[in-house]
């Protein structure tokens, strides 16, 4: 193999070459550190970095939010791609779990194993990765175990239609090696040879292997024979596994012998040989032996790697001489990758119960391993103890680990760690036992470490066990906690008399304040309010604070409708002092109470509970309840912020009204500029004050961008003028671009009020408008007085400062934006970044000063551990040959940033200049280990900007590189290539993996089909993909498929075996050869041959998404009549639903529902989806409520909306003629319930019919409609459906009838949600950016215009549309928009393809990354505002 | 009263060792100020927590005294406390 590699890569030649020519100029600095230039041979298929973990998981979430949008055209897209994902996610998983720690666990190989199953149609590639990990890859399984698991994926790929090829074999042949599994080679080679599959050199060598680990000499000549007969090169494993069949059979001389027969053969001995000879030793226990050779392997080339000795431990302890462990391990030498390979030794040793040897080895792991990466000590072992406490290892020995791990420093925390495991196995024994050792060594045992078993026991209602954990406790000395009784245990009974019964039997205190709190929250969470009120005015209830019982009481009362009992509960918290206990003054409890249970309360819930409140509020009047004005005004924001102004009033009544001011009566709603005006000179007249109308006046004014006007009004009345009309001003001012007359108005409003902050965006666009118009010293004064108010920064904020220096940088001011720039950061109003530090070098850049800008970018090192545009100047200096400021360059980062950084820096800059000699030279440094981050930055930036030379030069010299993720590095190649449509290129990248011995990533193989593809090439190999959803693209299929059938026709081979018939078609299928795949069936129906029930259900499949139903049906009947019993596979039956529905026999495709149904099958939720839809376009609303009652018993599992069934119910009325009926049904569907029941509302959107009127050009059903939607908004401010409409009726460009609708109905306008959702979903799907600015066109004053822009911005992008873009950004500039990283990315990326320049550094990083940046922010965001204040 | 003004003071907390719950929690951050809200959650189905927690203090003389002590050391492991991110007004119908 090493042979021909050689001769046909000269690359590999080059890799080879012994003599490394280290650069020239700094061979001081590349120490290499011990180790580091062994070449490693770790197990694994790729390496993946963090980041791209976070993607997947990220992408995954925006899949599944697209999914819930159910109805438009296409969800079987985003179905099919999230099942790619999973798999995808599951597969990096399984990856970099073997990376870090050297095994998987049973439980995710699992996993994923099952998810292939549920997705079906195995591929090659996924049965592979399967089975290679059933080996010792698993080393906390015991071996029988494992091979079993093995057959279990075997046989189950094999029946879902996975096909084997020899790889298969040899992976199973490795499995059974590794575990050590006693079965006949003979007997493999015949089941190999009934499956037509011809052995290879592997498979031979593996077989001897097996023969030799059984001692049996005799039969591995047997094998070798047929080696030699067939003139297969007899390689040095062979020779390795004769040493160890010769010592197995207890002839050491023989052994021994083998390395001299090598040596005459030719071949030299070597690591694979040696390691036998010393296993071989070790099973014997002769240390003597294994001294002398290893002493021997150092005077040869030979080096053994830690992973080997390992391996001699490992026959030490298994052989039974673990004395002799030690010896070995000082031998260690710790190499990279020593880590995972030891941790999977000692999990070996520990499930063979070895576990004092596992330990030795644990106490031997390099010590810098336990430092976290930020210092803190982390701890060893934690896998070890874990692996122990499953394996139910004796309490003492647990404890015997835990101390000696303490003691040495190895573990902070040994026995918590311990006792996690333990809860977390719900090993309650042995987690007692534990608790009792640490209550000993004085640590605090507490009541949440018991919850782990309570919860256990509380889902079993398992009272036997609960009572345990009880005694357990009391044991321990642990009175238990209102948390513990109301969350974990009495939720195990039936009743809460049969808990007090049990409880008091085991000795609890039943009359604690703890168990007495437990109740209260028990009953009042069950909305039982009455027995509340029993327990809380009975004489024996124990003072509660309220606090511990709240959050259950208002989760009562909104349950609730009975004002009378809610009413007397809160008098009794208002006077009873054991509920509100001093200092807490009655009035503020209650107050604070009423607040938050509004504050619980969903708008449409207090809509609907409105009367029941107003009651509630009377009553708490007629029992002089008072509560604080605060209080009040909280609640009357919550309220107006519902809708529900009406209820203030009641609410009102209950504060003290004295302390009333009249502001706090009604929140004035905004008022028309005239209406304002007049107002105003009313008020001015009479001598009233007038602050509060000019203010709003103002704003007006400035939200009509009437700035002239507004300038007017503040000199008439300017002594009236208050803080928000000056920040108005001032803001449109910067807008305007007005610097003098902003700060004049900022000084004005100094004058008057000192004390005086304006918000920081306001600041920021002076600081902005200031500086551009020279005035420095007064934008550093405004930086000052930021800082000095302390203003509260955004996010946005150092986005606002980069855009501020950026400007300058462009007008060439290098001293404003070194001045700024101090003033920022020595103020601490943003932390130094990269981006920030970035104008001052950008300076120099433009204008092509080198020396200056290097000399920026190193003081912004030494001043704020930031090299801005480091990459630019290295590019510069390497093209101008500017040998020495290099190598000052070069110094200097790996001074301050170390070697390995500065060899990326350089070597990037090597190639982005084309110098690849030199670039080779670098990625070649012995010790240099791939960082995927730096590498994907760099294949990003080659494939926006169409480097294909570059990054193929990238990937071909990261080959040998130490980690270097193979499959990732030649996806970037591939995405290049597709970007080139150059299948080609692609074809000999496909060569080079193979080459390689790569195992591509399912989306790998994707892409480079899609390639192929594209360039009308066959592809050699088995796409992985759910390929039986194509169904839509049907016609490329066929017309290919015909292409196909002429092609193939004279290659057809005559098939013999059903194996081989199966085989032909399921492979035709799968390569979309249906027609063929059909004709084969044909020809073995002739033959009178059965097919197994996979390969019918796969042809089955292919016809249908061909739409063929015909013959999709003949398939059907011969396989009923062939095989008893024959039933459709899930996902074919789904497909015969929705091509039945497709092609109008709605009534057979619910009689197929309905066998569906009756075979306990499920059908998928788009298979559903169609035929309703069929259904209701046939107008049987009949069908319809037939199929939704069909399957409500399987609501559980497939989730649909009801609203599918509502839509295509009022479909179906419309196609009937009916409108009427439809708007009547819509409307009693839609109109909120009155009885507090929540109804759909919220979560209801009828686009789909809005859509399909639309489109049919149903006008009057339109208008009849939409008068519908505008009453549901009047009348019950359920903005919905009329907003729905709004965007229905601008997505088909009726941009007129929207604003004529927005006029009759404005609050569609404050529909942030529908309408930011609307923003993005045209983004994402259709791209269309005219979309968008209708939207915006018809909403002027939309409020998130950030969000707007941004997804204006991706839909530019999408379309390459630079001129628009670029018109976008000056506007967002203008308007003083945030423009986010991602934004400014795609700008750049578009203006840099057309040639432009970018005004502003380009966000360096890819657009994955900062797209998920800003989804983790706002997921941060989001799940910080979704918490409840629910306390303890 | 606000939805606003009550999330001012928080603080968000993560890589909060499993031995330690609200009470120990509540207690070491009352070193800084007033402790006025401390929600912790828990599993249901494990009957863990979850590792992080927000602690809203009654003002913001708390809450910078918080920010401003690094590192944060409870019981041998190292708190990760950060600002609460601010609130994004979202409806509350979901």
């Amino acid at each position: 193999m090493a042979t021909v590699l050689l001769s046909s890569s000269p690359v590999m030649a080059a890799l080879l070459r012994s003599a490394r020519i280290l650069l020239r100029s700094s061979a001081v600095l590349l120490r290499v550190p011990p180790g580091g230039a062994r070449p490693c041979h770790y197990p694994k298929v790729a390496s993946f970095d963090k980041r791209y973990l976070t993607n997947v998981g990220a992408r995954l979430f925006s899949i599944a939010t697209q999914q819930t949008g159910l109805s438009k055209e296409e969800p079987s897209t985003a179905v099919r791609s999230r099942q790619a994902q999973q798999f995808d996610w599951a597969l990096n998983k399984l990856d970099s779990s073997v990376r870090r720690t050297g095994r998987i666990t049973k439980t995710l190989l699992l996993k994923i194993f099952h998810d292939i199953c549920r997705t079906g149609y195995p591929s090659g590639n996924q049965a592979l990765l399967l089975l290679r990990s059933c080996g010792s890859l698993l080393p906390e399984i015991p071996p029988a175990e494992r091979t079993e698991l093995a057959h279990r994926i075997w046989d189950k790929l094999q029946s879902l239609g996975a096909v084997y090829d020899v790889s298969h074999y040899n992976a199973l042949l490795k499995v059974y090696l590794q575990n050590e599994h006693k079965f006949l080679p003979t007997e493999f080679l015949s089941k190999m040879e009934a499956a037509s599959i011809v052995p290879n050199r592997v498979t031979y060598q593996r077989l001897i292997s097996a023969y030799c680990n059984e001692g049996d000499i005799e039969g591995a000549s047997k094998i070798l024979g047929f080696m030699k007969n067939n003139n297969l090169p007899i390689t040095e494993a062979v020779f390795s596994a004769l040493v160890t069949g010769h010592a197995r059979a207890s002839d050491m001389e023989n052994a021994e012998n083998i390395l001299s027969v090598m040596k005459t053969a030719g071949i030299e001995p070597g690591p694979d040989t040696y390691l036998a000879l010393l296993r071989a030793y070790a099973e014997k226990g002769d240390i003597e032996h294994i001294k002398q050779t290893l002493e021997t392997i150092e005077k040869t080339n030979v080096s053994l790697l830690d992973r080997d000795l390992l391996q001699v431990i490992f026959s030490l302890s298994k052989s039974g001489h673990e004395k002799l462990v030690p010896d070995i391990l000082e031998r260690m030498r710790h190499d990279r990758g020593y880590i995972p390979d030891a941790m999977n030794l000692c999990l070996t040793l520990v499930t063979r119960g070895l576990e004092d040897t596992a330990f030795e080895v644990l106490k031997t792991f390099p010590s810098n391993h336990s430092e976290g990466q930020n210092g803190d000590a982390m701890d060893l072992g934690n896998f070890f103890l874990r692996h122990c406490v499953n394996m139910d290892k004796s309490i003492d020995r647990l404890k015997m680990y835990c101390r000696k791990l303490q003691e040495s420093d190895l573990h902070t925390s040994a026995l918590q760690f311990t006792l996690y495991c333990a809860l977390d196995a719900k090993k309650t024994g042995m987690a007692v036992e534990l608790m009792k050792e640490m209550k000993m060594d004085g640590l605090p045992v507490r009541q949440h470490y018991f919850w782990p078993l309570l919860i256990h026991h509380q889902k079993h209602k398992n009272v036997q066990g609960t009572s345990e954990v009880l005694r357990a406790m009391q044991e321990l000395g642990l009175e238990t906690d209102v948390d513990t009784y109301s969350n974990y245990i009495l939720s195990s009974f039936d009743s809460l008399d049969s808990a007090r019964a049990v409880l008091k039997e085991e000795g609890c205190s039943l009359d604690s304040p703890e168990f007495a709190a437990a109740e209260l929250r028990i009953e009042a969470s069950r909305g039982r309010l009455e027995n509340v009120l029993s327990l809380l005015s009975s004489p024996v209830m124990p003072a509660v604070e309220l606090g511990i019982f709240r959050g259950g009481l208002i989760s009562g009362f909104r349950r609730s409708k009975d004002v009378n009992t809610m009413s007397k509960i809160t008098e009794l918290l208002y006077r009873d002092g054991r509920y509100c206990q001093t200092p807490s003054r009655p009035t503020d409890l209650v107050g604070f109470f009423l607040y938050n249970l509004i504050d619980s309360m969903s708008d449409s819930e207090v809509q609907a509970k409105e009367e029941v409140l107003r009651q509630y509020f009377h009553q708490l009047k007629e029992m002089d309840i008072v509560i604080p004005v605060n209080t009040y005004r909280g609640i009357r924001n919550l309220l107006d912020s519902y809708h529900v102004p009406e209820l203030i009033k009641d609410v009102l009544i209950l504060v003290d009204q004295e302390s009333l001011k009249s502001s706090d009566l009604q929140k004035s709603p905004g008022s028309k500029v005239s209406e304002l005006e007049s107002n105003l000179r009313d008020l001015k007249a009479e001598g009233r004050p007038v602050r509060d109308v000019l203010k709003q006046l103002i704003l007006a004014l400035c939200a009509e961008e009437n700035l002239q006007k507004a300038l007017e009004v503040k000199e008439t009345y300017e002594d009236d003028m208050a803080l928000g009309g000056y920040a108005a001003l001032i803001n449109q001012c910067c807008r305007h671009g007005k610097a003098e007359e902003a700060f004049s108005l900022k000084q004005e409003l100094n004058r008057k009020d000192s004390s005086a902050t304006l918000d920081i965006n306001k600041y920021l666009s002076l600081v902005k408008v200031l500086s551009k118009d020279g005035q420095l010293q007064d934008a550093v004064d405004i930086l000052k007085e930021i800082k000095e108010k302390n203003v509260e920064l955004r996010d946005s904020s150092s986005t606002s400062f980069f855009h501020i220096l950026n400007a300058s940088a462009m007008r060439g001011e290098e001293e404003a934006i070194k001045r700024l720039q101090d003033e920022i950061f020595t103020l601490d109003l943003a932390k130094p970044s990269a981006n920030l530090c970035s104008p001052l070098v950008t300076v120099y850049l433009e204008r092509g000063d080198l020396p200056g800008a290097l000399d920026a970018t190193m003081d912004c090192q030494k001043k704020y551990s930031q090299l801005p545009r480091l990459h630019d100047i290295l590019c510069k200096l390497v093209e101008n040959g500017e040998t020495e400021l290099l190598q000052k360059a070069m110094d200097f980062i790996s001074q301050e940033r170390g070697e390995m950084t500065m060899l990326y820096d350089i070597f990037f800059a090597f190639l982005q200049t084309k110098k690849y000699k030199e670039a080779r030279r670098i990625i070649e440094t012995p010790g240099l280990r791939a960082r995927s981050g730096r590498l994907q930055w760099f294949a990003e930036k080659c494939i926006t900007t169409n480097q294909v030379d570059t990054l193929e030069q990238l990937v071909e010299m990261t080959q040998k590189l130490f980690e270097s993720d193979r499959d990732e590095m030649y996806y970037y190649l591939l995405r290049s290539y597709l970007e080139n449509g150059d299948w080609k290129k692609a074809e000999v990248a496909w060569t080079k993996m193979q080459e390689e011995n790569i195992i591509p990533r399912d989306r790998t193989l994707r892409l480079l089909a899609e390639i192929l593809e594209s360039g009308g090439q066959e592809v050699p190999f088995t796409v992985p993909e759910t390929w039986y959803d194509e169904a839509n693209v049907s016609e490329d299929v066929v017309s290919t498929t015909k292409e196909h059938k002429l092609r193939s026709s004279h290659t057809a081979v005559p098939a013999e075996s059903h194996l081989d018939f199966q085989r032909r078609v399921i492979s035709l299928c799968k390569r979309k050869k249906t027609a063929d795949a059909y004709t084969i069936l044909l020809e073995a129906e002739d033959k009178g041959i059965t097919l197994s029930s996979a390969a019918y259900n796969i042809l089955l499949k292919s016809l249908l998404a061909e739409s063929n139903l015909e013959d999709a049906m003949k398939v059907k009947d011969i396989a009923c009549t062939r095989i008893k019993g024959f039933t459709l596979s899930d996902a074919a039956n789904s497909l015969l639903l929705i091509t039945q529905g497709r092609r109008g026999h709605l009534k057979d495709a619910v009689n197929t529902l309905k066998s569906i149904l009756q075979a306990e099958r499920v059908p998928t939720q788009m298979a559903i989806t169609r035929l309703v839809q069929g259904l209701g376009k046939a107008g049987d609303v009949e069908g319809i409520q037939e199929v939704e009652g069909l399957m409500e018993k399987l609501a559980q599992h497939i989730k649909l909306s009801r609203m599918l069934y509502i839509n295509n119910t009022a479909l179906a009325h419309i196609y009937n003629h009916n409108t009427d009926q439809a708007v009547e049904y819509l409307e009693s569907v839609l109109t909120p319930a009155g009885d507090g029941t929540k109804s759909l509302l919220p979560l209801s959107s009828i686009s789909f019919v809005f859509r399909r009127v639309l489109e049919e050009k149903l006008d009057s059903t339109l208008d009849k409609l939409s008068a519908m939607a505008e009453r549901l908004a009047q009348h019950f401010s359920f903005y919905r459906p009329v907003t729905d409409l709004f965007l229905q009726l601008l997505d088909v460009g009726r941009v007129d009838d929207a604003r004529l609708l927005l006029q009759r109905c404005a609050g569609i306008a404050e529909q942030r949600d529908i309408l930011v959702s609307y923003i993005t979903k045209v983004a994402r799907n259709t791209g269309k950016a005219e979309n968008i600015t209708a939207l915006l066109d018809v909403l002027p004053d939309f409020t998130d215009k950030e969000v707007a822009y941004a997804y204006l911005m991706k839909c530019y992008s999408l379309n390459n549309n630079c001129s628009s873009a670029k018109e976008l950004y000056e506007k967002m500039l203008k308007e003083n928009v945030k423009t986010d990283e991602l934004c400014l990315k795609r700008l750049a990326v578009l203006l840099r393809n057309a040639g432009e320049p970018v005004p502003f550094t380009e966000p360096p990083e890819s657009f994955k990354y900062y797209a998920d940046k800003l989804r983790q922010e706002h997921q941060e965001h989001t799940s910080s505002s979704s918490s409840s204040s629910e306390e303890d | 009263m606000s939805a606003a003004s009550r999330k001012a003071f928080e603080v968000f907390v993560s890589k909060i060792p499993w031995t330690v719950a609200t009470k120990e929690l509540k207690e070491y951050f009352g070193q800084f100020g007033n402790v006025r809200k401390c929600l912790l959650l828990f599993d249901k189905e494990t009957g863990f927590h979850r590792g992080f927690c927000w602690i809203g203090f009654s003002n913001e003389e708390g809450l910078r005294n918080a920010l401003q002590k690094d590192p944060h050391v409870l019981e041998g492991t190292k708190l990760l406390v950060q600002r609460n991110r601010k609130v994004v007004f979202e409806r509350r119908d979901k």
